[in-house]
């Protein structure tokens, strides 16, 4: 109904009220969403926004915690970015709803309940931008949603331990801005991917190949790439715990990373 | 008789949709619990053959004709699977699984996990998927990548008669789920195969082939 009401002009935001409920969806999001734009030659634009509360929460099993942004990733047509600070969250939300592209907004339930200042006046971010959340020299990590936090975490061990590792939120899923991502590769020579995404087929094995594609020749080490296990997500909060990356893995990752170099 | 002319007796020559049919075969007479089912694999035999004359052979219950509805009869295949059976669903087109993309990803990957082990899934998603010739973006999908992340799934690709033989026979009796891609513009390719009704697993298929 959504992506039928984008055909005839509206602007419609469909809300999965859990990430996973959309794969019910899918159908309509990979026939419809994606292609009608092509198979109508161009007569349609779909402008619709997809919208729901992904990723692992705290103990709501398997089907309530999900990544989907593996599954939605090669879909033709269809751009894809996830939030990660209130501030974001809003910019992102703007821009895509103003975007004549149907895009897939990823939330995470477990980011909600950030607390930000933002500002009064209105602002809108770019749906193809990553933004820089910490500069550094001696490794890119590339990351997104709440693995930015856990990211944020390791960072201050690793700052305390003397390294100085640089910060990118990628928020574009699809495409990925490989104007800042390649400039950070440039400068430190060294990526270590963390995403909450599976390790098969995910956000980071696209990112992995095409900064492999793109940018081979700055790379002082093989990219490291920390990823969820290939499981459903377990019930029991200690699996559940191991399941996901998380900060201190991140920190032995970087040293190991870094300590290849050296 | 020297040995090459016994391999070369042995050997049968088919089109890879029946290679495919032939592995069905051979498994629905070895275990009575292979079962198919999906959109026009009965009376009609598959939109591609695969499954011709299989309804008259085994009746129409081990060869299931279903409604338009990939969702729910590819959620009966899982059910049928974790009660016991090893059923094969057929989606008339891979790009049609997409409704079904629920099912596959939230029951058939997870429930191994889920059940703490309680539950195998035994089952086998197939069908034509690829780029055919103007068939348009609907009907020319190549959905391995939609697939490939889901936890729990196991994925194979065939490419000839041989190999389309020996993975669909491979597939059924494993204990995953199981989705095996077959491309629309690979059904007529000819090629001669062993001509051996005994047991093949994926082994058999790696010591012959490797």
């Amino acid at each position: 109904m959504g992506i039928g009401a984008a055909m005839t002009g509206l602007r419609p935001i469909v809300e999965g009220m859990n990430m996973g409920f959309l794969l019910l969806a899918f159908n309509q999001i990979s026939n419809n969403c994606g292609m009608l734009h092509y198979t109508s030659g161009g007569q349609f634009t779909i402008p619709i926004v997809i919208r729901g509360p992904g990723g692992v929460g705290r103990q709501l099993g398997a089907e309530h915690s999900q990544c989907l942004e593996s599954y939605f990733q090669s879909i033709p047509g269809i751009q894809m970015v996830a939030c990660s600070t209130p501030y974001n969250a809003k910019g992102l939300m703007k821009a895509a709803i103003r975007s004549e592209n149907p895009v897939i907004l990823f939330e995470h339930v477990l980011l909600y309940n950030l607390k930000e200042r933002i500002p009064d006046e209105e602002y809108i971010c770019n749906l193809e931008e990553a933004e820089m959340v910490r500069p550094g020299e001696h490794v890119t990590n590339l990351t997104y949603s709440r693995m930015r936090y856990h990211v944020m975490q390791a960072a201050k061990t690793l700052v305390n331990k003397g390294y100085d590792p640089e910060v990118i939120d990628i928020r574009s899923l699809k495409p990925f801005d490989l104007h800042t991502i390649g400039n950070s590769v440039k400068k430190t020579h060294r990526v270590m991917i963390v995403e909450e995404c599976m390790r098969t087929g995910g956000i980071g094995a696209s990112l992995t190949a095409a900064i492999t594609e793109n940018f081979h020749d700055y790379l002082d080490a093989p990219i490291v790439c920390l990823s969820s296990q290939d499981v459903p997500t377990p019930y029991a909060g200690t699996l559940e715990e191991w399941t996901v990356v998380q900060p201190a893995q991140i920190v032995t990752a970087v040293e190991q990373l870094c300590q290849k170099l050296q």
